[in-house]
């Protein structure tokens, strides 16, 4: 049995890396992608955790992952707005329908 | 005790605090925009005129700052003896004056726009201030964009400048089409930014800092001591190309650039215009900063393939933004293309760059060349989209068929809109032709040959679209009755029009010479990287801006 | 105030007009735009008379240091890239000397006349502004800015850039009533015929930079300049020569000038007389340290200006469009300019330059105002004696005629005398086609007056009386008569202030360069002989027109084949026609169909490509969201890929 290390965590990041861009190429519904894009923005903070514990041990790594944390939020916040605008105007969040600019 | 805490972050001495003063400028006028709201009552007016004057504000901090930094060597902030967060050097200033430069256009067109009639919704007056907060808060992303080479400001700017861009997308609430382009470019931007997140926590992880010159400096030593060099080679690339999907977005390069057409198509047309050009060129100066610092040394452990990879990258966003620009009926999308297919172009001179040694014949020559088209494009841009939304404003449509005898119509606006169109093109004598020249020349000078032949090959693709609509406002006039516009409004497209004849020959040699003294410095400046080497630096880089631009 | 800020300053004048004029002309300001234009040259008169002032105050050892500096305004751009960093830049630099000042207060003080007539000219006998009335003093304003950039040039390039602005408004003055076809055809005709000689002007100015390496008048001009033109001063003189004939109008390019009299009358007078036509005049002087170093040019340049100045000469006795003959005189008055340069007698040629710029502009001014009042009529046959109505036109054409004819005292006397003079050193036979030339100038000159002026009064159809022109008109043309009669004694011969000024700076006195060659005159026989053949001129064409009309119809059907060649111009322009137009015609005909049915055919196959290939990328932007994102991350991968099996 070999004890839990930095490799865990990156296969770990990365798998969430590849569910992420998974579900946000796949999914129709605008908030999945969004849950897509929240799980790349995971995938990058438990990177950044994981190499500030086992490799440099400088805080800023720590740091990076909280504002990334903010942006997150930050980017959810409008970004549920917008959906709430085009729900107004399509009364469907469902990205499909947004052909309307094409070409 | 909380200031000794303080101080070990941080030393708010007047000095750091002048530094940045640029920065200060921009945030200072979203304040006022906020106070002014507050205490004025909610007025687009006044919103607007606050913005203009912060804007011009700012560039007089830019003006006034240039010296202050060639005379300290040192423009910024950071933690104590780390490394800079925020780097308000001569670079940053030049792109900072640009962005307010652009900031006041803007605002002058969505000015213009309010006072025609032809303006539908009341709400978008009402809501002045928000807009004029957003607004003014991208610009302010966008110059810090431009003024920092550190990991964790490079997405904290990007967002900054991209959240509100978003909202101004979608501003106008109960449109249709303006709902659905913000939603395309909230996702895309959401996705492209969550791939840097992504892409910088790897290189976070590999060099263990955020600053990107120092992971410059660490790149070739750590390759050497690795033990399997093509693994860490492959994984650099990814996190590297993680990074790029962020600033790819931000310019539009292919194959992040499919909500560029969209977006621009559904933004009112202002809003177009804004990210048309300011989020372009602080997508360019960010990319040129992680070019000099990064990428450079990383180029030459790399044999090369990099800078084929940019080149490969810049070849297909321009022929993709050329070519998809062919079958376009709204002049609108067809400068959305066009936008993709200029990025391309700007993107060929971080081809070069990327290959060439810092400071060497080559290197020089591509920045100073990418410069002066940024510069130039921002006036071609501002005055092709300038034309545009004055006939959407007298018209109510931005297809190609509403240009149709304009040149009877609006004489002058015709004529500005077809020094822009040639310029945009490339063709003698506008600013656009010499812009591109000194580019292809740099392209030639570097071995890239087969680059020139795409550019050319591309600027001959683009001719038939652009006479297109030169074709309809001289050639194909369908006796529509002649309409009048907005005195400022004329202004403004002629002043663009006048600006791009001058760049194109009576002051090409100047401005090209001042980019070249300019891009000769641009190594030193953005490599200088903590705050105990000012002197030396100095001493390094002894040539103060002021000097430079004396006669 | 330094002297490069005068010289900015002179050219920002007429150019803000010019843009200002253009810009609210037609909206706002309309028959008032005249002020503008007045305006703005009036202070740019002011200023380059200042210029001037500070100019001849440089004391006399410091003269050729000052003089042959270059004032650098800034640097404009480089030929060449990166690793030719050794070229040097071309920079918008002035060249501030005396030749330069007396060109520019020639060019601003006749303009500031011309422009002024203009206001009265370009109305109708009610008052009422013609049609485009705004665009003509925009273009003159525009005019005005580039003769003075074309004489501030410090190097050869922005010397170009000025002489194809004034190119430019030269064609679009000519074009003014461009609803006419004559005058759309003789604009079109002045800018070709121009640029056959600008393309020799463009090789020479080449030439200087492949073998200088650089254009700037400070290092063509200087011993180390020169020095690197040795063995190519005949060429490149020969090829500078070529764009001073065909802007000079000299043999064989000279048929330009006298259609291009379909402008406007001020026009004729500021730019065909008094101004662009002397701009070859004014760069072979400028350049006269190359052609002085080329006895072939030089040579070339003398015999080209006094053949073209007698052949001009005899084709102006037969005219009877009296601007078209005023025309030819300015060819022939152009040629003297030329003999002079080319008899190295720069400062005469210059000195002639500007005394004619005064009664030759006079003139002009003054058949504008015989035009005017005779409705558009300019025809010498169809009216006469208007001296009774039109008292202060005919005194002023009096004037510049007396002027032009070189009687004893007025301007035209000391200038040309001065040409003849230095003439008869170099080459007898050139001395003496002048001197006919001079007898057949007084004599042409006042055909011309006692056919119009005098004798029983005769009108055109639908004129009824020949009356006065507005104070606007009359004004100006006097004070151009006092121009034409005392500007001679600026610059008096030998001693004179003007000459000894020019003298600093125009290479070539005959002295210097041929100091064994003896003048075969003194300078006081010379004066009485160009004394008394004007006035033998002058009182033949009396008699002749005034006392025994029938002596010319019979000494015309005496001489039948003569006649009718002069008066056919020599034919020439139908011998261009048949030579030259026809052929290139027929073969831009040709050329036409080539590139319609196969070039079109072949680009419309090409561009079939591009098309279908925008056509399928169109499609590929489908609008949904989820294709964009798979677009993308495809992308991503194949970059991704390519880096890892190039790595």
């Amino acid at each position: 049995m070999t004890s839990i290390g930095l490799q865990h965590y990156l296969l770990l990041a990365a798998a969430l890396f590849c569910l992420g861009i998974l579900t946000m190429t796949l999914k129709r519904n605008a908030i999945g992608i969004l849950i897509g894009v929240e799980l790349i923005l995971n995938a990058a903070n438990l990177n950044l955790v994981a190499f500030t514990r086992y490799r440099t041990g400088a805080i800023d790594g720590q740091i990076v992952a909280v504002f990334i944390i903010l942006l997150a939020a930050a980017e959810a916040a409008i970004a549920i707005a917008i959906f709430m605008n085009f729900y107004n105007s399509l009364a469907t969040i469902d990205v499909d329908r947004a052909d309307q600019l094409q070409g | 005790m909380l200031l000794a805490i303080a101080n070990s972050f941080w030393m708010p001495d007047l000095d750091a605090v002048v530094a940045i003063g640029p920065l200060w400028g921009l945030a200072g006028t979203i304040v006022a925009i906020v106070l002014a709201a507050l205490v004025l009552g909610r007025s687009a007016a006044v919103s607007s005129v606050i913005t203009i004057i912060g804007a011009t504000l700012t560039a007089w901090i830019c003006f006034t700052h240039a010296p202050r930094v060639a005379q300290s060597a040192w423009a910024g902030l950071a933690p104590a003896g780390g490394s800079p967060m925020l780097l308000v050097d001569n670079f940053a200033i030049l792109f900072i004056l640009l962005i307010c430069l652009f900031l006041a256009c803007v605002t002058g067109l969505w000015m213009i726009g309010a006072s025609t009639n032809a303006r539908e919704s009341a709400a978008h007056l009402r809501n002045g201030p928000e807009f004029f907060v957003l607004l003014v808060g991208s610009a302010f992303g966008m110059a810090l964009m431009v003024s920092t080479t550190n990991l964790l400001m490079i997405i904290l700017a990007i967002e900054m400048a991209s959240l509100p861009s978003y909202a101004i997308v979608g501003f106008q609430k109960r449109n249709r089409i303006a709902a659905e382009a913000s939603l395309k470019y909230v996702l895309f931007g959401a996705v492209t930014s969550a791939l840097m997140a992504y892409g910088i926590s790897l290189l976070y992880g590999f060099y263990g800092t955020l600053d990107v010159n120092e992971i410059g400096r660490l790149v070739s030593t750590e390759l050497a001591a690795t033990d399997t060099p093509a693994a860490a080679k492959a994984l650099i690339s990814v996190a590297l190309f993680g990074l790029m999907a962020g600033i790819g977005f931000k310019i539009s390069a292919v194959p992040f650039h499919f909500w560029c057409p969209d977006v621009f198509e559904g933004a009112s047309i202002e809003v177009t215009t804004w990210l048309s050009v300011a989020s372009k060129a602080a997508g360019l100066g960010l990319l040129l900063r992680i070019i000099a610092a990064v990428l450079q040394p990383l180029a030459e452990t790399f044999d090369n393939p990099l800078s084929t990879t940019v080149a490969m990258f810049a070849a297909v966003t321009c022929t993709v933004g050329n070519l998809a620009a062919f079958p376009q009926t709204s002049v609108k999308r067809l400068l959305a293309y066009s936008s993709i297919a200029h990025a391309g172009y700007m993107l060929m001179a971080g081809a070069i760059i990327w290959q060439a040694k810092p400071g060497s014949d080559v290197a020089n020559p591509a920045f100073a060349a990418l410069i002066v088209y940024i510069i130039v494009y921002l006036f071609m841009n501002l005055g092709a989209f300038g034309c545009t939304a004055l006939v959407y404003w007298a018209t109510g449509s931005e297809k190609i068929e509403a240009f149709r005898g304009l040149g009877r119509r609006s004489p002058l606006i015709a004529a500005a809109m077809t020094v822009c169109l040639f310029s945009l093109v490339g063709l003698p004598p506008f600013g656009g032709f010499i812009a591109k020249f000194y580019l292809l020349m740099a392209l030639f000078k570097s071995n890239l040959v087969w680059l020139v032949a795409v550019a050319l090959l591309n600027s001959i693709f683009s001719l038939y679209f652009y006479s297109r609509i030169a074709y309809a406002m001289y050639f194909a006039d369908d006796g529509k009755p002649a309409f009048s516009v907005p005195a400022f409004g004329r202004a403004l497209v002629i002043a663009a029009a006048i600006v791009i004849l001058l760049t194109g020959i009576p002051i090409a040699g100047g401005l090209i010479g001042r980019a070249n003294q300019f891009a000769s410095h641009l190594y030193p400046i953005a490599a200088r990287t903590t705050f105990a080497e000012p002197q030396a630096a100095a001493a390094k880089d002894p040539i103060p801006l002021a000097a430079r631009s004396a006669p | 105030m330094p002297s490069q800020t005068y010289a900015i300053w002179i050219l920002l004048a007429p150019l803000l007009a010019a843009v200002l004029i253009g810009a609210v002309g037609l909206r706002g300001l309309r028959d008032k735009s005249h002020w503008l234009a007045i305006g703005g040259v009036a202070a740019a008169l002011v200023l380059a008379l200042m210029l001037f002032g500070q100019i001849r105050a440089v004391p006399e050892e410091a003269r050729a240091d000052i003089f042959t500096r270059s004032h650098k305004i800034y640097e404009w751009f480089r030929p060449g890239f990166g690793g030719l960093a050794s070229l040097k830049w071309f920079d918008f630099e002035f060249r501030i000397d005396p030749l330069t000042g007396v060109m520019l207060v020639t060019v601003l003080s006749v303009s500031l006349m011309v422009v002024i007539y203009s206001s009265g000219y370009m109305r109708d006998h009610h008052g009422h502004p013609e049609r485009g009335y705004e665009r003509f003093f925009a273009f003159l304003a525009l005019f005005i800015f580039s003769m003075c950039l074309l004489v501030l040039a410090g190097n050869f390039v922005l010397l170009y850039v000025g002489w194809e602005l004034v190119g430019l408004c030269s064609y679009l003055l000519i074009g003014f009533y461009y609803p006419k076809p004559s005058a759309a055809a003789a604009a079109k005709k002045a800018f070709i015929v121009t640029r056959i000689g600008d393309f020799g002007f463009a090789m020479g100015i080449f030439l200087i930079f492949w073998r200088c390496g650089d254009v700037s008048f400070a290092y063509v001009f200087s011993q180390a300049g020169l020095a690197k033109l040795v063995g190519w001063e005949t060429p490149v003189a020969l090829l500078l020569f070529c764009g001073a004939v065909g802007k000079s109008a000299q043999l064989p390019l000279h048929t330009w000038l006298p259609d291009a009299m379909e402008g406007p009358s001020p026009v004729s007078a500021l730019i065909h007389a008094a101004t662009m036509v002397t701009a070859g005049v004014y760069m072979v002087a400028r350049c006269g340290a190359i052609f002085t170093e080329s006895p072939t040019a030089m040579a070339t340049v003398a015999s080209v200006g006094a053949i073209t100045a007698f052949f001009a000469a005899t084709i102006a006795i037969t005219q009877f469009d009296m601007k078209r003959a005023l025309a030819y005189s300015t060819i022939s008055q152009l040629g003297y300019m030329f003999l002079g340069l080319g008899v190295h007698a720069a400062d005469a040629a210059v000195f002639h330059l500007f005394t004619h710029a005064f009664f030759k502009s006079l003139l002009f001014l003054a058949a504008g105002s015989v035009m005017h009042a005779m409705g558009g009529c300019i025809d010498i046959r169809r009216f006469g004696g208007l001296a009774k109505g039109m008292k202060v036109t005919a005194f002023v054409f009096w004037v510049g005629g007396l002027a032009l004819a070189g009687f004893p005292f007025l301007s035209g006397f000391w200038s040309k005398d001065e040409i003849l003079h230095a003439a008869l050193g170099v080459s007898l036979p050139l001395a003496i086609v002048g001197y006919v030339t001079a007898l057949l100038t007084a004599f042409y000159t006042f055909r011309l007056i006692f056919i119009a002026f005098h004798g029983p009064l005769k009108l055109p159809q639908g004129v009824e009386h020949a009356h006065e022109s507005v104070p606007a008109m009359t004004i100006p043309m006097l004070l151009l008569s006092i121009g034409a009669a005392g500007a001679g004694y600026i610059g008096l011969q030998h001693g004179g202030k003007l000459n000894e000024l020019l003298r600093t700076v125009l290479v070539g006195r005959l002295e210097e360069h041929a100091p064994g060659m003896a003048h075969v005159m003194s300078p006081e026989a010379a004066m009485a002989m160009s004394g008394v053949l004007s006035a033998i001129g002058i009182l033949s064409a009396w008699y002749i027109y005034r006392r025994k009309p029938m002596i010319a119809m019979a000494a015309a059907f005496a001489m039948r084949g003569p006649y009718e060649l002069i008066k056919n111009k020599y034919y020439i322009d139908e011998l261009y026609d048949a030579v030259i137009v026809r052929p290139l015609h027929d073969l831009g005909k040709f050329c036409y169909g080539f590139d319609r049915y196969f070039i079109n055919a072949l680009l419309w196959i090409i561009t079939a490509i591009p098309r279908a290939a925008g056509f399928m990328l169109r499609s590929l932007q489908q609008g949904a969201i989820q294709g964009y994102a798979m677009g993308m991350v495809i992308g991503l991968l194949v970059i991704v890929v390519a880096v890892l099996s190039a790595t």
